[in-house]
Order: structure tokens, then sequence, then C-alpha cells
């Protein structure tokens, strides 16, 4: 009869604690809609040789054609082995959520004693018994903590797309540098074969060829420069596209970068930012699972060690003898206050987070802002203004060329003067560009 | 006297307007037609006095005394006899002065022109000079080389009170020798003679037979230093100048001197640059006849075919125009027969270049490259004649084309055109002279 009742409260517990838990899959899902705006849609998680197998399916197809920004953040979504790891924090808070759910393991008890040929079994169940009433809470403080961890990884997820249009960026620059500054190197070589030509014929001191010599030594040693600096940044987006072996042989397109006008003001963003923020959200959940583990802790502080006991003795002999019995824990020395003012402080440390959170978001947003308008106008400048400006005394030194008012030397100088300017214009658009990709994760969402 | 200075101004206007840098063809005492289409002009004051280009102009001879002298690209100043005396209107102004087809400047000169209208009197006149100064400074006017009471001398400072701009001064005095003379600023001179300010004061003998000519040719040497690709001369050069000219005009925008087989010819030059000048002619020895100390006595003059005129003098040389032709007049420092030129320009004679061609032409694909110098500087003229472009208001370094090429010249170079049949009094231009059969040089085979 008690093995019957005891049976059957069991299996009510393992039913009700088992329950109505969020797979690991939608928890994913929410991922991919909460970055969708910023390109997070498809995102893989790679759990499976199959589901790895296929991401490097799409890799391929992706690398295929000449990388774009777009495209390289695709990759770097599916094939980034750093965001992988953070996926499994959802895999770890879900596994945490339906833990949550289930009830504490009753204990069985057995003990024989024998004296004078007669023997005593005691069978005993002690359960937790309130644990039972804890169970709800305890799964709403498992659904928040997964849903704080689904914003947190969403975080991460715009966090490193932001990274990789940086490191994008950075590569294309670094390339187009490169190809620039052959074209200056080659107006260097072209003054040096003059300045040699000049000298053997008697035209020119060793002292001057010498000199143009040297320009020449020092444009190569920056065209070294350069070239190192591009084997950097391309390593860099490899490394964040988790891109290795002959992955990395891939052509970056050479689609123009773009120079967008900011809107005039920033009014609006910081509010952008507040609502949209991730890891603002995800701040606010901690906030919210503070305060509903300082109630528990709360509720619980006297009672949570209660415990039922059924006894069945059997004596040799005798009639079964069943005992009811129930253990409750005297708040002699620890009224439970301790960890209920350690939770409250938690809960207030969560609270001021949230409140500090706010406030640098609120300012990285003014500030991204202002460096965007600014770099934007940098940019500008240099396009609209400088650039053309060099192109323009470029044209005049021809002119001054064909009236024999300047000599080549100068006409190669101006034509290299140009080429370096178009290299400080290019640095101005990255600085902008980025300062573009950084503003759009400052306020969650696109410009 | 038939023209006036107003018609003067109105006929040199429209001689230039068919010039390719015309547009209004009409022109006033304050004209600004002619150049502001889209050429920046940098003007020192306002509304500076444009007469552009003026062809010379020959005054007629009827009732004058004298045989008038003929000012290359310029005039002479008309008077009115007030009681005897012969009374001239002077005004100091900034103007602009076409130097050449495609090139104006900015200059400082008197009544609309620089250098400005030469002055001619007689000997034993009583001249009367009213002058005033429309200039952004003070001026006064030298009389180079007459002879006049001290405070006439027109030396600010010293002999009289700077001409302040807006006033008029008047000089008077009685023209004492006959000769060749000059007149210019004493006061700022660097400044105003390196802007033009300038002009010749020819006084003709007594009697009119004295030193008699058929022609009497007379001109002013001035260098100015203008920068490439502007338009104002800069007057703090002391030797860099890179436009030379003959009366403020460079070949071949120049007049010629065209004169009648027999013709005794004069030809007079003042030095107002900061250079001497070895003047050369072709065809015909000639003798100097007159400085502006005075004429020469016969008995001391000697053949030369070139005369060096030092800074600050007049020379006057004298020949009989026996020979036909075209014959060349120059200064002999070849620098000065040439435009603006870079002084850092590259030595390439000698230096193969034309492999480089490609590379450089890869590197300005929107430019037709061209490499220079290999063989000396005489494809710029080809590179001019190929239509290249050089800076705005920019003389090529070499130009004049002749009738059997590229004459390679500019600045201080012009032609004395000797003809058989150039009718007395005709200054007009008879243009190529036609060799006779077997006297041209030609080809060895
Ligand atoms: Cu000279």
């Amino acid at each position: 009869m008690v093995g019957k009742t005891l049976t059957a409260s069991i299996a009510a517990l393992v039913f009700i604690s088992g329950c109505s838990t969020i797979s690991q899959k939608e928890a994913f899902e929410s991922v991919n809609q909460l970055t969708s705006e910023q390109g997070g849609k498809n995102l893989q998680w790679i759990k499976t040789p199959q589901e790895a197998a296929s991401v490097d399916e799409s890799v391929k197809a992706l690398l295929s054609k000449p990388l774009t920004q777009e495209n390289a953040v695709r990759i770097m979504l599916i094939n980034n082995r750093a965001l992988q790891q953070t996926y499994e924090n959802i895999g770890i808070a879900q596994s945490e959520l339906v833990e949550a759910g289930l009830m504490r393991n009753p204990l069985l008890g057995y003990s024989i004693g024998r004296s004078n040929g007669v023997t005593t079994s005691t069978l005993s169940v002690e359960v937790a018994f309130l644990d039972l009433l804890w169970i709800p809470l305890r799964r709403e403080l498992g659904h928040l903590a997964l849903e704080e961890t689904t914003l947190s990884v969403g975080d991460t997820v715009l966090r490193s797309a932001r990274d990789a249009k940086k490191s994008y960026i950075d590569a294309r620059l670094a390339e187009e540098k490169g190809a620039l500054n052959r074209s200056i190197l080659k107006s260097h070589e072209a003054s040096l074969q003059l300045a040699v030509r000049q000298y053997t014929a008697g035209n020119l001191s060793k002292r001057d060829m010498l000199k143009v010599q040297e320009s020449y030594e020092r444009e190569r040693i920056e065209s070294i420069k350069l070239a190192r600096d591009n084997a950097a940044a391309r390593e860099a987006l490899n490394k964040i596209l988790g891109l290795y072996g002959s992955q990395t042989h891939y052509t970056l397109s050479t689609e123009p970068l773009t120079r967008m006008e900011p809107a005039v003001s920033e009014s609006g963003l910081e509010k952008r930012a507040i609502v949209n923020r991730l890891d603002m959200r995800s701040a606010i959940k901690s906030v919210d699972y503070a305060a509903l583990q300082a109630g528990y802790s709360e509720n619980t502080r006297l009672l949570d060690e209660l415990e039922l006991s059924v006894e069945s003795e059997k004596t040799t002999g005798e009639k079964r003898f069943n005992t009811f019995g129930i253990k409750l824990p005297i708040p002699l020395f620890d009224f439970g206050q301790a960890r209920v003012s350690k939770t409250q402080a938690v809960y207030n440390q969560n609270v001021h987070r949230l409140y500090e959170t706010a406030v640098n978001i609120r300012s990285e947003v003014r500030e991204g802002y202002a460096h965007l308008r600014y770099t934007f106008d940098i940019a500008r400048s240099y396009d609209e203004v400088v650039v053309k400006n060099n192109q323009q005394i470029l044209e005049e030194t021809q002119l001054f060329y064909n009236g024999m008012l300047d000599g080549i030397y100068e006409l190669l100088e101006d034509q290299r003067r140009l080429g370096e300017v178009k290299m400080e214009a290019l640095d101005a658009l990255g600085d902008y560009q980025k300062a573009q990709a950084d503003l759009e994760y400052t306020i969650g969402g696109k410009l | 006297m038939g023209h006036d200075r107003r018609d003067f101004l109105g006929l040199g206007a429209a001689l230039i307007a068919t010039a390719a840098l015309g547009s209004k063809a009409e022109a006033s005492e304050h004209d600004h037609a002619g150049h502001e289409s889209k050429k920046r002009q940098l003007t020192l004051v306002k509304n500076p006095k444009r007469v552009l280009s003026p062809a010379t102009l020959i005054t007629p001879q009827e009732g004058k005394n004298y045989n008038p002298v003929v000012t290359l690209n310029g005039w002479s100043l008309p008077y009115e006899m007030k009681e005897g005396i012969k009374e001239f209107r002077i005004i100091v102004e900034p103007v602009v002065r076409e130097f050449a087809p495609g090139m104006v400047v900015n200059c400082w000169g008197y009544n609309g022109t620089s250098p400005g209208p030469t002055i001619e009197a007689v000997e034993g006149d009583r001249v009367r000079l009213i002058v005033t100064n429309k200039l952004p400074e003070h001026t006064t006017i030298h009389w180079h080389g007459l002879i006049l009471p001290n405070g006439m001398d027109g030396v600010g400072g010293l002999t009289q009170v700077q001409i302040a701009p807006g006033e008029t001064y008047v000089y008077e005095f009685t023209l004492r020798q006959s000769g060749t003379f000059m007149y210019h600023p004493h006061a700022d001179e660097m400044v105003q003679m390196a802007m033009g300010c300038m002009g010749m004061f020819i006084v003709h003998p007594k009697a009119p037979k004295a030193h008699k000519v058929d022609r009497d040719f007379c001109f002013l040497l001035a260098s100015y230093d203008v920068a490439p690709g502007t338009y104002t001369p800069n007057p703090s050069t002391m030797t860099e100048f890179n436009i030379w000219s003959f009366n403020s005009r460079v070949f071949p925008g120049i007049d010629s001197m065209n004169v009648r087989v027999g013709d005794r010819v004069r030809i007079r030059v003042g030095n107002l640059t900061m250079t001497n000048h070895p003047i050369h002619m072709h065809g015909h020895p000639f003798e100097v006849t007159c400085t502006d100390g005075g004429w020469v006595p016969k008995s001391a003059r000697w053949p030369e075919v070139t005369i060096d005129i030092g800074v600050g003098q007049v020379r006057a040389f004298e020949f009989v125009a026996t020979e036909e032709g075209d014959w060349s007049l120059h200064c002999h420092k070849s620098h000065h027969t040439m435009g603006p030129m870079g002084h850092s320009v590259p030595n390439m004679i000698g230096v193969k270049q034309d492999d480089l061609t490609e590379k450089i032409s890869d590197l300005m694909p929107d430019y037709m490259y061209m490499p220079m110098g290999k063989n000396g500087m005489a494809e710029m003229q080809d590179m001019v004649e190929m239509g290249m472009k050089i800076p705005e208001n920019t003389l090529p370094m070499m130009t004049g084309k002749g009738p059997f090429g590229p004459i390679e010249m500019g600045g201080m170079f012009t032609l004395v055109k000797v003809r058989k049949n150039q009718p007395k009094g005709d200054y007009s231009d008879p243009g190529w002279y036609e060799h006779p059969n077997g006297t041209v040089a030609k080809k060895m085979n």
C-alpha cells in the first residue's frame, strides 16, 4: 500500500518536473531572430559532422567569388569557432533549465538489525518534499537564465559581425593601398632610371643621382611595409572568418567602398540603442533574475530543508510498523538572513549595472555618432577637395612640363603625390566605414 | 591731326578684337573688354585701363616741322598749344598690356599703355607736362637725359614733393637740346619700373634738315618677371626675369620695321631693364649716331653690327637700307630671345628617354606625355605646333614661325624688312620676303 503511494508520488514528481522546457533549437532560432537585422540570418550551429560538412560547403561557395563585406560576415557567422563556443552556452543554459525542473531525488534507506534471533529491518524513503513547491520558481529562474544567455549570445554574434566587418575593411584597405603604392613605386623607378641615365650621360652629379636612388629605395621599403601590413590584415580576416588552408586563397571584391552622409543628428539613436542593444536587454534579464532569486531566498529561508519521510519497520514475528516523519531545520544558528541579504546585494548590484550599462551605451552612441560624422567629413574632404586638388595640381604641372617650365622629375613627383593623397583618402574612407560598423553595433541596428 | 587719343584707343582695341583673345570690339577710355571671360585677372586697383595690343599708329605728318618717330606697337602723345606752350597731359595709372596674343600683364603705365606714349617735341619748345597720379602710391616723373631746371628733374624727395595718389603736378621747361630721351618715375622706382612705368621722349632738332632720316623708329627694352600662370610682374625680382621685351611686346607679337630700299633708317633704343643688351642687326652694318647725351659727331662714329646698350642708356643707330630681305634684329643674349623657361629643368641632352615613355604614360593615362630635351630644346616648338597646352597666360619658350618653318625665337626679337617697292612713308607690313631664285641656302645633294 505504502509502496504504491510512494511510487505514484514519485511518478507524479517526475512528470511535473520533466515537462515543458524549451529546446536548444528554439533558443538558437531566437538568436537568429535577434540578430537578423544586422545580417545574423542563417546562423548555423555546428553540432554534427554532417553540419560541419554543410558549413564547409557554404563557405566554399561564398569564397568562390570575390569576397564582399556581406559575405565575409556570413562566413564568420557560420564558420567562426569562437562563436560556435558561445552557441554552446545556449546548450548549457538549456540543460540547466531542464535540471531546474527536476525534483531532488528521494533518499531510499534500508537498515537491518539482528539480536537474539530477532531481525528488525527498516525501509525508509525521505523526500525533500518542499522542493516540489520550489520547482516552478526554479524553472522560472532557469527560463530567465536561458533568455539572458540567448541575448548575450546574440550580442556576441553582433559584436563578432562588427569585428568581421572591420577586419574586412582593413584587408580591403591594405590591398588597395598596395595597388596605389605600386604606381608610386613605378614612378620612383622611372625617376631613378632617368637619373642614372642623366648621370651616365654626364648631366647629373653623382650626389643628385644618389638622392634620387635613396628616395626610390625608401619607397621600396614603404612598399614592403605595406605588403607586410596587407599580410597581417588578411590573416586577421582569415582568423575571424575561421579560414585555413586552401580556403585562404580567396580574392577580395573590388567594388568601391561607399560613403553615405550620416543623418543630420543623432536624435533617436540613443533610444534605439537602449531598446535594441542585446547586452542591454541581457542586463535587464539579469536584474529580473536577481529579483526572482532574492524572492526565492526570502521564501525558502527557513523551510527549504523541510523533509518528509516514511519509515516501514518489520521485526521478526511482529506486525509491520509504519512511521511518518517530518524534519524541520531549527533556525537557531542560521536564520537564512545571510543568504537573503546576499541575494539582495546581488540584486542591487545588477540594478546598478543596468544603469551603468544604459549610461555607457548612451555615451557610446553619442561618441560613435560624432566619430562617424567627423570621419565622414574628413573622408569627404579628401575625396572632394584634397584628391581633386592634387589632380588639378598634376594637370597644371603637366602644362608646366609642356612649357619646359618644369622638368620630368617635378611631373613624376606630383604624380606620386596624387597617389599618396589617394592612399590617405582611402584610409579616411576606411575610418568612416569602420565608424559606421561600430555605430551600427552600438545602436543595435542598421543606420 | 586727324587722330586724337580717343580715336586711337578705339582703333587699337578694334585691331586686337580680331586677335585670338578679343571679345568685345568696342572700347572706350575705360575699356574693360577683352579678356574677362573665363580668365582670372588680378587687378591692383579697381578698373585698370585696358588697351590691348595697340598696333603702331602713324601720326600724320602734315603741319609738322619734324619727321615723327614710329614707336613699335605704340603711339605719340598728342598735345595742345597753349599760349605758345606745348601742353601734354599725362596720367600715371594701372593698365593691362597685351605682350603677345595669349598673354596679358597687369602693368602700371601712362595714358592707358605701358610703355607710355612717346612724347615728341622740337628743340627750343617750351613744354608743359601735366601729370596726374592714378596709381595706388605716390610717384614722380624724371625726364631722363634732358637739361632742365633742377626743380623739374622729378626726383621725389630731392627736387620735389612726391605726387600723391589723385594729385596732379605740372612740369614746365624749355627743351634745350635735341636727341633721344626717356621718362620714368623716380619714386619707388624699383616697383614702378618693374611694373612698366616708362616711355620715350624724342626731341627733334630745330632745323628740320639736321640729322634727317627717312624712317625713324624707337622702342624701349623692358624686362618683367611674370611667373608662369600669373598676370602680375613680381616687382622684387632682381635678376631672374623671364619676359624680355621690345616696348613690352614679345616676338612674334611685335611690329616689324618695314623700310624701302635706299631709306636712311634710324633705330632708337632705350634700356630700362636691369641688365645690358647687345642689340644685333643682320644684313647691314650701322653707326651709332646718338645717345641720351646727344648726337655723336660724325668723325667719332664707327661701324658696328651689334651695339651693347647699358642699363639706363639710350643708343640710336643709323644705316642705309641697301640689302633687300627680312633681317633679324635682336638682343644677342640668347636667353633674351626666349619666353619663360624653368630654371631647374633637368639637362636631358643625350639622355635616352623614349623607352620610358610608356611607363610614364601608364602613370598618367589622361596625359599625352612626351619626353623632352634629349636632342636640345627645339622640340619645344614641335610641342607647341602639336597644340600642347601650357599654363594660362604664359608664352611658349620658343615660338615664331617664318616662311621656312619655326623661327624658335621669342622675347627681344623683331625684323627689319627691306623692300624695293615699299612706298615712302608706308609702314605697313609687306609680308615675307620672296627670295630671288638661287639666293636661298639649300640642301647639298
Ligand atoms: Cu638682352
